[in-house]
């Protein structure tokens, strides 16, 4: 059977200083990929704390030729993969239920292509 | 003869990341929303989710919550969980009375988990996931995958760890 290997990092970073965040962010880039080891594609993302106003702060991800960044501060980036659509968040619509609008976050969504 | 391909070249994922607040709302109400959070997430064609802020007292929840309704249902792998006890800035807000709503919804402790399709096998390490695609038989023949859960450190219940990992060394058959 063929199998495909994904390796995934999910981050929830610190939101009081978007310069610590930066530095988790490189730690987490780090570990990630030694765990991966060569050629493994991996899907880094989670609520990161860091806006994508701050672009100076994705340029270790974008250098790692990592996938763009979201809009807001939810992102999911994948490296060896394709990114086919997004990321983007989904409306808040998508989030009401019985008259209210679930967490203060919205789900952030990407499509990757991977090859298997 | 050429024998055709039995999978396809390029594999697809849809993948979520989402902030799910500890349940909450806004407006703000007295009752957690996690279930129907879960639920929402695990809809339609997801393939992984990256979740975070997930209530302690969710996590022995959430993969029969997303099985009961969803198209696709969760098997949830936590990748880090805290308590007040591990916590020093809220375990010292608390002592000063500081009513500090970055940190309030800590005191019951949180943790952040991948959630994947559940014929996506996981393999985990403390701080990442390994996921290996088991592509998908043509005929639709059951399949039993081993799901290996090791170390979920810092959880704050012993009984949610120890019920995620008897779950997780469980063969999950499809």
């Amino acid at each position: 059977m063929r199998e495909t290997t994904i390796v995934i990092a999910n981050m929830h970073l610190s939101h009081f200083d978007p310069r610590l965040a930066r530095e988790e962010l490189a730690r987490a880039q780090a570990f990630a990929t030694k765990f991966a080891g060569a050629g493994v594609p991996i899907l880094l993302g989670g609520d990161l704390n860091i806006p994508v106003t701050e672009p100076e702060f994705f340029e270790p991800l974008r250098s790692a030729r990592y996938t763009q960044p979201a809009a807001g501060i939810d992102h999911l980036f994948g490296k060896r993969m394709t990114l086919i659509a997004g990321p983007a968040a989904l409306a808040d619509t998508v989030r009401e239920h019985r008259g209210v609008v679930l967490s203060d976050h919205p789900i952030v969504e990407a499509t990757f292509e991977v090859a298997s | 003869m050429r024998k055709p391909l039995d999978y396809p070249a390029f594999l697809r994922l849809l993948a979520r990341t989402w902030n799910l607040a500890h349940g909450r709302t806004q407006p703000e109400t007295d009752e957690s929303r996690l279930e129907e959070m879960v639920r929402l997430v695990a809809s339609e064609d997801m393939d992984i989710a990256l979740l975070q802020e997930i209530p302690v007292w969710g996590l022995g929840e959430l993969e029969r919550w997303s099985g009961r309704r969803c198209s696709a249902s969760l098997q949830c792998v936590p990748t880090s969980a805290c308590s007040v006890g591990g916590n020093p800035i809220e375990a010292s807000a608390t002592s000063l009375g500081v009513d500090w709503p970055g940190q309030r919804n800590s005191r019951p402790g949180q943790a952040q988990l991948v959630g994947s399709r559940r014929d996506i096998a996981a393999e985990s390490s403390r701080y990442a996931k390994r996921y290996r695609e088991f592509p998908r038989p043509r005929s639709g023949c059951d399949k039993t995958l081993g799901v290996e859960q090791t170390n979920v450190p810092g959880c704050p219940s012993r009984h949610a760890r120890d019920d995620y990992r008897h779950r997780q060394h469980a063969p999950v058959t499809l």
